[in-house]
């Protein structure tokens, strides 16, 4: 789309002249056109805010789990780490 | 034959901006049969333009604000993650070296008794039973 285009107020339409005669007019055509593109993009929205909603809930869910891990690992790691000096004052001793 | 017919007996009309830029957004080409769609789905639509405006525009409102928790709770998962990798590669490495350490110990006698009974169970522990440490 040119720059030209972009600036223009208004932009051509086919419309099936059948829907034409059915609807009757253009203002209600065009009006009947948007209700329509609102009604996707609050659909859209509606899914993408539930998705957003479902992400968030998964996301706490596996973050309440870290705290309790990190402890588990903090022990085993100070359980090591005491295990080590054990062995090095072992391994000292023989030399 | 539809699509064909749709082609060939059409009239144009003219449309403002705003209803170009919404079906770009929502990526729709306005072709006859979408356009026939989309008027279908007007009229079926149970709120007139100026209550759906309002709702996109709460919408709109409530996305923001989700995507703003989603955002906080996905910084304190990174910051909870990054001590959790931290804690336990940490602890893989300090039980990697205390392995090889039991492993020079394997070669070695105890002098007491306590002695030999701690080096049995690092033994045990580091070499034997490493797996399931």
């Amino acid at each position: 789309m040119n720059a030209g285009n972009e600036r223009s107020p208004t932009h051509k339409l086919k419309i099936p002249r059948d829907l034409y005669e059915e609807i009757g007019s253009q203002e209600k055509i065009i009006r009947l056109i948007k209700v329509g593109l609102l009604s996707l993009r609050a659909a859209s929205l509606e899914r993408e805010n539930a998705d957003l909603i479902k992400r968030t809930g998964d996301l706490e869910k596996y973050i309440a789990e870290l705290p309790h891990e990190i402890a588990r690992f903090q022990q085993l790691l100070e359980k090591a780490l005491k295990d080590r000096k054990t062995l090095e004052k072992l391994l000292a001793k023989k030399r | 034959m539809q699509r064909r017919r749709s082609s060939l007996k059409c009239r144009p009309i003219l449309i403002s901006r705003q209803i170009i830029d919404l079906a770009t957004e929502l990526n729709i080409s306005l072709d006859p049969d979408a356009v026939r769609n989309l008027v279908r789905l007007g009229i079926e639509s149970l709120k007139q333009e100026t209550e759906l405006e309002h709702t996109l525009t709460k919408l709109e409102e409530e996305k923001t604000r989700l995507a703003s928790i989603f955002r906080r709770v996905a910084s304190q998962s990174l910051q909870l993650e990054s001590n959790y990798v931290g804690t336990r590669s940490r602890f893989g490495r300090i039980s990697r070296d205390n392995r090889v350490l039991a492993m020079h110990l394997c070669a070695r006698s105890p002098r007491g008794k306590r002695e030999g009974q701690l080096r049995d169970e690092l033994i045990q522990k580091y070499i034997m039973n490493y797996r399931n440490a």
